[in-house]
């Protein structure tokens, strides 16, 4: 059972904001989908390569020469808010004064 | 009582691939206005697929042979998970649990040329990542501006072992790890660019404790200097710490270079669960050996085995040779003078001596962005060994080769600068000197030997540094004879 504790913070980390009823419907559903994997756990599985990885297609690679890129106007086109050239955002801080 | 500092590092750098890791985006992006290399790949736009830069795959497996890695067989990519405005997709394409190398070490000799031990520092593993983008702040201190002209270009993180003990054993890596890389050619290695970034992870224990004490992350730090003295700082403040009788927090601190402190990071500890799952866009890459053999067949000699070559093929001394094998440019340029000129020292004279002052002069890190030429060199000292010119005037001959490239012997002939070694011309000039100097004459006879300098510089003052001084000194030393026993 995923408690309520676990979905805040996994909607925490997800960025999302969550209801209490939300978080009630989600900590049932989430749980259910983990149970299904305990099904698989029970199988026996020595020796069975672990698959990370459903493509069939290894060693896809492209040579290293350049193509154009979309251009400065396009790409702020899908920024929340833009000076013209850059994505704005609120002030980054990353440290506090205290040494 | 006494501690001890347990030290690793975490040095990410930039590959000098035309294009970014997973799309085609130029990375020469240096000096263009922001967001003009952003495709819709590296911005992370909806149903787009990347693709690995095979040139990255070739350098990651060139990197890891250099630094004595195992290669991985299978490798693939890893989703790291977490919110920063620089990362546009909300997650870092890196590699979590099949790195593509692993198992490696560099040999650091903190001061070999003054008899020190070398020390094998671990590599623990190496694997490729896309960069972030970058943040500007703000002047009103209310917004942040951010280029994603960085964001996908390829990174490659080394990890070292907790094997390094002091900060200046931590530069010594570094400076290794950065020669390497610059021979091996795949990263301009430059940290104020930022093509070079490392963090540090410190912790310290009592003196003869095997345990690990809490280790504290330092970011921010923007040259081996200051990577240096953020150790240095860092060690003191977490053995005040310790002394004091509280416990060391596990933590991320940011260096603040101007007041060479380290600082808390503001960010929520959950905010570091990344949540790695492998990235369902790109498939698994199978190395095989061949390709490794390959790459392996592409290795220059690294600086280790140049430095034993030039201590023991060529006898330089210690230190002469870790200076030159250092340095890849120089290096490639004494190779290139030694193929062509058995007096090694003499070459290793001139590189170490005026012509690295001439560089430092003019500001010129790489010895191949000056005029100078091999060719420049060998042609000088033959024509010193021949008599054509002295050592001295030599020296305004590689002032002249700096300023113009022109060749030594159009230089000499340009400046008239040919040594004289005309026996009846010289004898005239002595015969004027002596003439001149009666006082340093009878000086001479009552036996005051250091006269004869005296004379000899008047003699080079007259002919402009041009006599051959061998021939002059022979000749007065025969005249003053001649006088003493008239
Ligand atoms: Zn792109």
């Amino acid at each position: 059972m995923i408690s309520k504790e676990e979905i805040t913070k996994i909607a925490g980390l997800a960025m999302l904001e969550l209801s209490e009823t939300e978080k009630t419907e989600y900590s049932s559903q989430l749980s259910s989908l983990l149970g299904y994997f305990k099904d698989i756990q029970s199988l026996d599985l020595a020796g069975v390569e672990p698959t990370n990885h459903a493509l069939v297609a290894d060693n896809v690679l492209r040579e290293d020469t350049a193509a154009p890129s979309l251009g400065q106007k396009t790409v702020v086109a899908g920024a929340p808010a833009t000076d013209g050239k850059s994505y704005r955002v609120p002030a980054i801080i990353e440290t506090e004064e205290q040494p | 009582m006494k501690y001890e500092a347990v030290i690793g590092l975490e040095v990410h750098v930039q590959l000098s691939t035309n294009t970014k890791i997973f799309c085609p985006c130029s990375t020469r992006y240096s000096g263009n206005e922001p967001n003009t290399s952003v495709c819709e790949v590296c911005s992370g736009q909806p149903g787009v697929l990347p693709v690995l830069n095979a040139e990255v795959l070739k350098r990651a497996v060139k990197t890891g042979l250099a630094l004595n890695c195992s290669i991985a067989k299978r490798t693939k990519f890893d989703r790291k998970n977490y919110f920063y405005p620089d990362l546009p997709k909300g997650y870092q394409v890196s590699q979590f649990d099949m790195p593509i190398c692993e198992k490696g070490y560099i040999v650091v000799n903190d001061g070999l040329a003054e008899g020190k031990k070398d020390k094998k520092i671990g590599i623990t593993r190496i694997h490729m990542e896309e960069d972030a983008g970058k943040n500007v702040h703000g002047a009103d201190g209310k917004s942040s501006f951010v280029d994603y002209n960085r964001a996908g270009v390829p990174l490659l993180e080394i990890v070292s072992e907790p094997d390094i003990r002091t900060s200046s054993e931590a530069k010594e890596y570094l400076e290794k790890l950065k020669t390497i890389l610059k021979y091996i050619d795949v990263s301009d290695c430059n940290m104020e660019d930022g093509s070079l970034r490392c963090d540090a992870n410190v912790s310290v224990r009592p003196a003869g404790e095997t345990k690990l004490g809490t280790k504290v992350e330092i970011k921010n730090m923007n040259s081996f200097r200051g990577v240096q003295k953020a150790i240095d700082y860092e060690i003191e403040r977490q053995i005040k710490v310790c002394e004091s009788g509280s416990k060391i927090t596990q933590e991320t601190r940011l260096y603040d270079e101007a007041k060479a402190v380290t600082l808390t990071m503001r960010k929520k500890e959950e905010a570091f669960d990344y949540r790695y799952f492998p990235e369902p866009d790109l498939p698994p890459y199978d190395i095989a050996q061949k390709d490794i053999d390959a790459i392996r067949s592409t290795l220059p000699e690294l600086p280790d085995a140049k430095f034993s070559r030039y201590l023991d093929e060529m006898q330089l001394s210690a230190y002469d040779a870790s200076l030159l094998a250092g340095n890849p440019s120089l290096a490639a340029f004494f190779d290139r003078c030694a193929a062509g000129y058995k007096n090694y020292k003499a070459i290793t004279n001139w590189l170490l001596g005026d012509i690295s002052k001439k560089m430092n002069e003019l500001g010129i890190d790489d010895i191949f962005d000056a005029r100078i030429r091999p060719e420049h060199l060998l042609e000088m000292l033959a024509l010193i060994d021949n008599g054509t010119i002295s050592g001295k005037i030599a020296k305004t001959v590689i002032d002249e080769i700096f300023a113009s490239g022109e060749k030594p012997a159009k230089i000499i002939e340009k400046l008239g600068l040919v040594q004289i070694s005309d026996d009846s011309f010289i004898l005239n000039i002595i015969n004027e000197v002596v003439a001149e100097n009666p006082k340093s004459i009878s000086d001479y006879i009552s036996g005051k030997e250091a006269a004869v300098g005296f004379l000899v510089g008047q003699i080079m003052k007259k002919t402009r540094g041009k006599a051959n001084p061998r021939i002059v000194n022979e000749m007065l030393i025969t005249e003053l004879a001649k006088l003493k026993n008239a």
